[in-house]
C-alpha cells in the first residue's frame, strides 16, 4: 500500500530533479570553454599586474614550471628579458582564509624584493575581507619592495608585526601575510631551479 | 486587473516587503550591506534571480505535487542560480567580476523560497513575473537603504567603489562627508548591521501605525458622521 502513494511523489520529484540537472549540465557544457577563455585572460591580466611592464618580454603564462615545496604544488612564472631570467611570479594558496583557500600570485625579483602580490582569487566576506583585492583597497599594497628578513616578526600588527591589518578582516589579512612569507621563504630555497 | 500589478507593488515595497515585514532573507540582507554600492549589486543580483525562478515555477505549477513542492522549488531556485552563475562568468565576465561573490548568497535567501510557495505556485505567469519584480526591487530597496546608512556611519563615504558596478565613469561618484570623520566600524561590523536594521524596522513601523491610525479616524468620523 505504501509503495503505491509514495512512488508518484518520487517520481515527480526525480523528474524535475533530471529536468533542473539537465538544464545546469547544459549551461555548463555550453558555458565551458567561454570560462576556461575568461579564465586564461584573468589570469594574463593578473600576471602582468604583479611585475612592471617594462622589465619582461616573453609571455608569461607560456613559461612556467611547477616545483614542489612543503607539500605545496606553486608555480613558477619565469619573466624574461631577451631571454634572460630577471623576476618570477609564484601562485601562492593561504589556505587559512576565512571562508575558503585565498588564492595569490607574488611577483618576486630575482635578487628576492617583492614586486606586488595580487590576489587571483577569494571568497572573502563582501565589505570586510574583499578588501584584500586590489582595486578595492590599497591594503595588498603594502608588499611591494619588501624581502625575507625586513620585516620581524613578518606579521599583521594585531600580532605583533609591522603589516597593517584589514579592520573587521584580521583572519584574512593575517592569512595573506603569512603565505605571502612562506612564498617568500620558498623562492629563497628554490632560487638555483629558476634558469 | 490594472490595479493587480500596482497593488503587488506597493506590497513588494511597502506593506509586505519581504526584509522589512516578512523578515526574510536578513542572512545575505546583513552580511552584504557595507555600503550602498553592495548592497545595490546583491540588490540585483537577487531581483534577477526572484523574477526568473517565480515565472518558472509559476509556468510548472500545474504539475507540481503538494507533498514534495519544497524540494522541488528549491532544486529550481539552485538550478536557476547555477546557471545564471555560469552564464554570467562565460559572457559578462566583467559583472562577474563584481558579482561573481555575491551569486552564492542568493541561494540562501529564503525569500525567493517565500515568494514560490506563497504566490508564483497558485498564480498565473504575468502575476508571478510582477511579483517578482515588486520583491526583488523591495528587497533592494532595503538593502540600498541599509547599505548607505551603514556606509555613511562606518566610513563616513557614500557610493564608494560605485565604478565597479557601473564602470570607469562613475569613480567620482563617491561622496565624502568629512574629511576628519573616519568612520564608526560597529556600523559596517555584524552588530552595527542588527542595530540599523532593528531602527529601520521601528522607522518603518512607526511610519506604518501612524498611517493605520489616520485610515482609522477617518473612519470613524465617517461613522460619526
Amino acid at each position: 500500500m505504501r509503495t503505491s502513494i509514495l512512488s508518484p511523489h518520487a517520481r515527480r520529484l526525480a523528474l524535475f530533479a533530471l529536468l533542473i540537472s539537465s538544464a545546469v549540465s547544459l549551461t555548463s557544457y555550453a558555458t565551458r570553454d567561454k570560462i576556461a577563455h575568461n579564465k586564461r585572460q584573468d589570469l594574463q591580466r593578473q600576471l602582468s599586474a604583479v611585475l612592471p611592464a617594462d622589465s619582461f618580454d616573453n609571455t608569461l603564462f607560456e613559461d612556467s614550471i611547477t616545483l614542489t615545496g612543503d607539500n605545496e604544488q606553486r608555480k613558477v612564472y619565469i619573466a624574461r628579458h631577451n631571454g634572460v631570467p630577471g623576476a618570477v611570479v609564484i601562485t601562492a594558496t593561504a589556505p587559512d582564509g576565512y571562508v575558503d583557500s585565498i588564492e595569490l600570485l607574488v611577483g618576486i625579483t630575482l635578487d628576492g624584493n617583492i614586486t606586488s602580490v595580487r590576489v587571483a582569487s577569494h571568497r572573502e566576506t563582501p565589505g570586510l575581507g574583499d578588501k584584500i583585492e586590489h582595486r578595492r583597497s590599497d591594503w595588498i599594497s603594502q608588499f611591494e619592495d619588501t624581502r625575507l628578513l625586513s620585516q620581524t616578526p613578518w606579521a599583521v600588527q594585531k600580532n605583533g608585526g609591522d603589516f597593517d591589518q584589514l579592520t573587521g578582516a584580521t583572519i584574512t589579512s593575517s592569512a595573506v601575510t603569512r603565505a605571502v612569507y612562506r612564498t617568500l621563504e620558498f623562492f629563497h630555497n628554490n632560487k638555483h631551479l629558476i634558469k | 486587473m490594472s490595479s493587480k500589478p500596482l497593488s503587488a507593488l506597493t506590497a513588494g515595497l511597502w506593506r509586505d516587503n519581504p526584509a522589512l515585514v516578512q523578515l526574510l532573507g536578513l542572512c545575505p540582507l546583513l552580511a552584504v550591506s557595507t555600503s550602498a554600492i553592495n548592497g545595490l549589486t546583491l540588490g540585483i543580483a537577487t531581483l534577477v534571480t526572484v523574477v526568473l525562478s517565480n515565472v518558472l515555477t509559476s509556468s510548472v505549477r500545474h504539475w507540481l505535487i503538494a507533498e514534495v513542492r519544497i524540494p522541488i522549488f528549491v532544486l529550481l531556485i539552485a538550478g536557476c542560480v547555477t546557471c545564471i552563475d555560469l552564464i554570467m562568468n562565460a559572457w559578462w565576465h566583467d559583472l562577474y567580476l563584481t558579482l561573481g561573490i555575491f551569486i552564492p548568497l542568493i541561494i540562501t535567501n529564503c525569500a525567493i523560497l517565500a515568494r514560490a510557495e506563497s504566490f508564483a505556485s497558485r498564480n498565473g505567469i504575468i502575476a508571478s513575473l510582477a511579483d517578482g519584480i515588486a520583491n526583488g526591487l523591495g528587497f533592494a530597496l532595503v538593502l540600498t537603504v541599509l547599505g548607505s546608512i551603514r556606509e555613511v556611519l562606518g566610513q563616513g563615504t557614500l557610493l564608494s567603489g560605485a565604478d565597479l558596478l557601473f564602470g570607469a565613469q562613475a569613480a567620482h561618484w563617491q561622496l565624502t562627508l568629512s574629511e576628519h570623520f573616519t568612520g564608526l566600524l560597529v556600523a559596517l561590523l555584524p552588530p552595527g548591521a542588527f542595530i540599523l536594521f532593528g531602527l529601520m524596522l521601528a522607522v518603518r513601523n512607526l511610519l506604518a501605525n501612524a498611517a493605520t491610525q489616520r485610515h482609522s479616524a477617518e473612519y470613524s468620523a465617517q461613522e460619526a458622521a
